[in-house]
């Protein structure tokens, strides 16, 4: 089997110490760090991503393949020219006003770090003005809404709406969850995208980017 | 030592089925949920409308509440954030004194919700939550705690009235989550003279497997901690065994009569 295999599978399995040497060994045997990273490091959070889907892994294994994917990011970032390593976007998260939930966040914002997105964290209870205010100032592709209630929900609405009416919604996405929060739901309040859970998120974003 | 007091969860607009009911207005369907749940043994009826379609809450807080009471002899809990909707349900129960689920100690929280309990002289949920997030250790937990202790205090609302809930976070996010939910329990226990403790438990197995497993050893675990209350599924028999079962070991249950009561009325099989 491959040393890429071997960084595959090992991202797949969670070892964070394993990834980081495979992955400096691979540079040391000559291959690009681009390579490492798309055919050895990427190959093995997505198949994460498929087993997570079928219920075959769960969330503290996942997370421990996503540090694991970090491990390698981590150790080949050096190697990258500087326009390999550019982030393939921007995005700005957070949790709706009143709505103090971070853990969906948190995941989500996990995934997109490990995917190799840029993300700016808000924070929880981020009023819809402050939104507007990071949109501005960070000019981000994606704009991402959590709420874990369904009593904030509707701050979702009111967030897009207040985009909308600031005139920032040109060139931008915006991207809604949070266990309430269904597909039928973000249609109805104008939202972008919808994902089910952080993998599904991560996924849909690099199929559109 | 009391008895764990069964708040029945299953009226909660989280749940599709329940979404549906309470937007199409389906009597029947509330009706049944409620009289089973009290028939399992719950004490209290949470009472959960939101459906994420913002104004019509009070509304629908107002029929829910009004129809439940029509069928159930015990208490309801008011659950809802939205201070509206929290008075609507609270005006509506005329048969027994409501629960109100529930305060924190975010600004647009506290005082609105506070003033609810102490109007309609009413025990309440509180949750020690701050406008920053939840705070991650037992400490910081304890602390806020106090601080709606003494919110509450300043409005003649007594520690024995209020049920705090120690936060329960994903075992499966950290493996320290449960400790802290129980090391909060036993702080609050200790340090807060009269005041109640209150779990949700099935926030504790999120993203796992096997979720019941870990729902019901954690309860276990909770009571043995100095729990009070519990918000869960009484409809679920093997919890509710499990309950009457870790009353009878904690000293909760004097000469085990609710234990056999409940083995004679065939409730702690399978």
């Amino acid at each position: 089997m491959s040393l890429f295999d071997d960084i595959s599978l090992a991202v797949q399995k969670g070892e964070v110490e394993e990834v980081a040497s495979l992955a400096k060994q691979a540079l040391e045997q000559g291959s690009g760090a681009l390579e490492v990273l798309n055919n050895a490091l990427m190959p093995g959070i997505e198949v994460v991503g498929e087993k997570f889907g079928r219920d075959e892994l769960f969330i503290p294994e996942v997370m421990m393949c996503a540090q694991a994917l970090q491990a390698g990011i981590y150790t080949i970032n050096p190697f990258l020219t500087k326009e390999e390593s550019s982030y393939k976007a921007k995005i700005v998260l957070g949790t709706v006003a009143n709505d103090v939930h971070d853990l969906g966040k948190n995941l989500v914002k996990m995934m997109f770090t490990a995917n190799g997105f840029d993300v700016v964290d808000l924070g929880v209870d981020v009023p819809a003005e402050k939104f507007a205010t990071a949109v501005k100032e960070h000019q981000p592709q994606v704009l991402g809404l959590s709420a874990l209630l369904t009593t904030t929900m509707p701050e979702m609405a009111k967030t897009i709406k207040h985009i909308d009416s600031e005139g920032l919604r040109d060139g931008l996405k915006i991207m809604v969850g949070g266990a309430p929060v269904t597909e039928d739901f973000a249609r109805e309040i104008g939202a972008d995208i919808y994902a089910d859970n952080a993998i599904e998120a991560a996924n849909t974003l690099k199929s559109m980017i | 030592m009391n008895n764990i007091l069964v708040v029945g969860e299953l009226i909660n607009g989280t749940r599709k089925a329940v979404k549906e009911a309470v937007i199409n207005h389906d009597d029947q369907f509330i009706k049944d949920l409620a009289r089973q749940q009290a028939e399992a043994g719950a004490d209290y009826i949470d009472v959960n409308v939101a459906t994420g379609h913002g104004d019509r809450e009070a509304s629908d807080m107002e029929w829910a509440a009004k129809l439940i009471e029509e069928v159930v002899d015990i208490p309801l809990a008011i659950d809802s954030s939205d201070p509206g909707a929290m008075e609507a349900g609270l005006k509506t129960c005329s048969k027994n004194t409501p629960m109100l689920n529930s305060v924190s100690a975010e600004p647009g929280r506290l005082d609105p919700f506070l003033s609810l309990a102490a109007t309609y002289n009413t025990p309440v949920v509180a949750l020690p939550i701050k406008d920053s997030g939840i705070p991650p250790s037992a400490e910081e937990r304890l602390e806020v705690c106090k601080f709606i202790t003494e919110e509450a205090a300043k409005r003649n609302i007594q520690p024995e009235n209020i049920y705090f809930d120690p936060l329960v976070l994903p075992l499966g996010v950290d493996s320290e989550n449960p400790s802290i939910t129980m090391d909060t329990i036993r702080k609050i226990k200790q340090e807060i003279n009269g005041a109640k403790t209150l779990v949700g438990l099935s926030n504790v197995s999120y993203g796992l497997p096997n979720r019941k497993l870990l729902n019901q050893i954690f309860l276990a675990l909770c009571i043995q901690a100095g729990l009070d209350a519990a918000l869960l599924n009484p409809n679920d028999r093997s919890t509710m065994a499990v309950l009457k079962a870790t009353e009878a070991l904690t000293g909760r249950d004097a000469m085990c009569m609710n234990y056999l009561r409940a083995y004679r009325q065939g409730l702690l099989k399978d």
